[in-house]
């Protein structure tokens, strides 16, 4: 869904991207994350034909982005880091203004201002003025501005700056919803435990440069297999070992005491067809959840010039 | 046009039911106030009429609504959206470069016009009384004309800073507005004095002052606004070949050499109007070594669109100027002074090209520099040094030739100056090019990002 290509962008004085080659599948969460001054948003205004580079090329959805911005900008989303809203406006306004900017026909303009504002639940604030909302309440109309058009890719820029922690835990469903839809993220956050409740990639960019990109380990990240860490009440080796090796799709399995790590093939439906066959089985099963590789373990490998810990489930 | 959705965000800012309302009713009771009152501004007008009178407060009032108030709107339709860090969220829309041109341009400036349409058409009413239809006709397209052309360069100023990317975030949009006033001016001022005396090729055609006005104000205007929508594209991140800026510099030295036809103190008007553009785009544009890099190394894989899409407009005005200078040699202008004067034209122009040459190569050096952020005000500085200073030490020193090494000359004799001066300076971009190109070599090498200083 998005191809970069050795990019290159220079400030003067400074060469804040160099080389960047990835590329992002649709249907994906990736978290960008890197030190300050790493690049990312100049990453991301890059991909958002804000900025032209100084070499190399950006595709969206099949679109070069120096040769079709306006094209690319209907396919896109982008919150900004810094962004401002039309305080003079309605929150309807705003939205409905940003709708028809991004070309939404406009019979269908007032349905897409309810959706968007249904999602970030701003519903009831159509006709405040921008300028009365609080800080959360800003900072999701500026959600809903971005996704208003149902944009094909969204870039966020510190999506969860002044939410609080409800409002945090709505974002995170609503990122998972968008992908569920088919739109492909890419979300910039310092807050990593924040992108560990929705991402399936990781993008780490240092000194202007990819360090790591991979995808973590889940069901979710679109892998073929997913690690699945399996807590019994009391402690039943053999019995467990049977009831694993007896199941089509489990690739590997290591236990340890009361625990095991179950290297599985498949998707959710095999997670739950796992672990109703163990408690068909007999076993009192106590925990059941994918064992994913955490986006802070491989940042801190990355950063500290190592290379990321192994998985869990090996 | 409600169908342009940055026109229609405009008008649900700028006219509210109150505004709509309250607009008539404050012009209605000027208006009243003049008509039926002894005021003072029916004294100003020189006119026993009381139609002269109200004739006159309408043109103020027109005036005041269109040239300072909508000249403050254009002038921030822009740079507010930045103050409110609005401007990236529009550079993001799907709209196309001319829907956000016009939409901008007339949706900021909506209410003032709204109240000075409707003073216009007082004017109109109030002066076709004393003038025949035709006159009024005129003057009502001039005033349009020039209100436009005020606003249009008011906002056309404002997106030329976004291309200079000043560090400063809060733009004063006072000094845009300027612009604006100041375009209005000077197209006053070369066609208020205009004599219809026709005196040099090409233009041999009796024009009458008024309609040189009209036409001179509706052709800037109208420029003006293709100014905006070329700049809206270039912000937009639109791909732009500058064949409409080779245009307007051709439109330019025709405007200003046909005003040198009928003013004996406009002789060097042409190259003049072309060095301002010159110097005005080389300090308004980027000159950092980024964008240079992108130039030639567009040059040096044989992009000739991609070149030509990056090329910076004060570079193709310098070439167009020197095009145009090689001509009067082609042509031995010699006649390209006074009369009388005695001054060999096309020598002083060459020179003062020279001079040209070595101030924009102080200021691309300055520029490529490892502190660029006021290279701009340096190169100021030493253009003020070499041309004033320096020529005043001189002569106070008893050494008046020297000193006229510093200034343009209009012997042949009289280039060698200026050509060493701009050789020299000329190296010196070369020398300050290669540094740049090696401290990006060491900060690839070291792995960061960082240019070394």
């Amino acid at each position: 869904m998005i191809r970069v290509e050795h990019l290159v962008f220079e400030y003067p004085g400074t060469r804040a991207l160099d080389d960047v080659s990835f590329e992002i599948a649709p249907r994906t969460i990736t978290a960008l994350i890197g030190p300050n001054g790493a690049g990312k948003t100049t990453l991301l205004r890059c991909i958002a034909a804000l900025d032209a580079p100084l070499a190399g090329s950006v595709v969206v959805a099949g679109l070069n982005v120096e040769d079709e911005p306006r094209e690319c900008h209907r396919r896109l989303g982008f919150l900004a880091d810094f962004y401002g809203l039309y305080d003079d406006l309605s929150v309807r306004r705003c939205l409905a203004y940003k709708a028809a900017s991004h070309a939404v026909p406009r019979g269908e303009i007032d349905a897409s201002v309810a959706r968007a504002a249904e999602r970030v639940q701003i519903a009831d604030l159509l006709e405040r003025r921008a300028g009365e909302l609080s800080r959360g309440q800003r900072q999701r109309l500026a959600i809903a501005q971005a996704i208003v058009h149902k944009p094909e890719v969204l870039l966020l820029d510190e999506p969860a700056s002044g939410l609080d922690p409800e409002a945090r835990w709505s974002l995170s469903s609503l990122l998972t919803g968008l992908r569920d839809e088919g739109m492909t993220l890419i979300v910039s956050s310092h807050i990593l435990a924040e992108l560990e409740d929705y991402s399936t990639d990781v993008l780490i960019l240092r000194d202007g440069k990819v360090v790591e990109h991979r995808a973590l380990a889940g069901a979710d990240a679109g892998a073929d297999t997913v690690a699945i860490r399996v807590e019994l009440v009391e402690r039943d080796t053999k019995a467990l070992a049977r009831a694993l090796e007896g199941f089509d799709g489990v690739v590997e399995a290591a236990i340890h005491g009361l625990t095991a790590t179950v290297t599985l093939r498949g998707d959710r439906a095999a997670q739950h067809r796992l672990l109703r066959h163990l408690i068909e089985a007999g076993l009192e099963v106590s925990a059941f959840a994918e064992d994913r590789t955490r986006v802070e373990d491989v940042y801190l490998a990355r950063m500290r010039g190592g290379a990321p810990e192994p998985e869990r489930a090996e | 046009m409600i169908g342009n959705p940055e026109f229609r965000r405009n008008l649900w800012l700028e006219l509210t039911p109150q505004r709509l309302v309250v607009m008539p009713l404050v012009l209605a009771a000027i208006f009243a106030v003049i008509y039926l009152g002894e005021s003072g501004v029916a004294k100003w007008s020189g006119d026993a009429t009381r139609y002269g009178g109200l004739a006159t407060a309408a043109l103020v009032v027109y005036l005041a609504l269109a040239l300072l108030w909508g000249g403050r709107q254009a002038a921030g339709a822009i740079t507010d959206e930045i103050r409110d860090r609005t401007w990236d969220g529009q550079r993001l829309s799907a709209l196309g470069s001319w829907s956000m041109a016009w939409g901008k341009l007339f949706g900021s400036t909506v209410f003032t016009w709204y109240g000075a349409l409707l003073a216009l058409a007082v004017y109109a009413a109030s002066a076709s009384i004393q003038a025949p239809p035709p006159t009024v006709t005129r003057e009502v397209i001039v005033l349009l004309a020039q209100g436009l052309l005020c606003q249009a360069t008011a906002l056309l100023a404002s997106l030329l800073y976004l291309r200079h990317k000043a560090p400063t975030r809060k733009p004063n949009a006072v000094l845009f507005h300027l612009a604006g006033l100041a375009a209005v001016a000077l197209l006053w001022w070369t066609t208020d004095s205009f004599d219809t005396r026709i005196r040099h090729w090409p233009f041999t055609a009796t024009v009458s002052r008024d309609g040189f006005e009209l036409v001179a104000t509706v052709a800037f205007a109208a420029w003006a606004v293709i100014g905006v929508w070329r700049l809206m594209r270039a912000e937009l991140q639109f791909r732009t070949l500058p064949w409409l800026w080779f245009l307007f510099l051709v439109f330019l030295a025709a405007y200003a050499s046909f005003i040198a036809g009928a003013r004996p103190d406009f002789y060097y008007g042409p190259a003049a109007a072309l060095f301002a553009v010159t110097y005005f785009l080389a300090l308004v544009e980027p000159k950092d070594v980024v964008g240079l890099r992108r130039l030639l190394r567009r040059a040096g894989a044989g992009q000739v669109r991609g070149f030509f899409e990056v090329l910076p407009l004060s570079l193709l005005t310098y070439v167009v100027t020197a095009l145009g200078l090689a001509s009067l040699f082609l042509f031995d202008r010699a006649d390209l002074a006074p009369p009388g004067s005695g001054v060999y034209g096309p020598a002083l122009v060459l020179s003062g090209f020279l001079f040209m040459s070595r101030d924009l190569a102080i200021l691309l050096a300055l520029n490529l520099g490892r502190n660029p952020r006021r290279a701009d005000v340096a190169a100021i500085v030493y253009w003020v040094v070499l041309y004033a200073l320096v020529p005043l030490l001189l002569r106070s020193l008893h050494q008046s030739d020297l000193a006229a090494l510093f200034r343009p000359d209009d012997r042949v004799s009289g280039l060698l100056s200026p050509l060493v001066q701009a050789l020299l300076t000329f190296a010196w971009v070369v020398w300050r090019w290669r540094s740049a190109g090696r401290a990006v070599g060491l900060a690839k090498a070291a792995g960061t990002g960082q240019i070394p200083a």
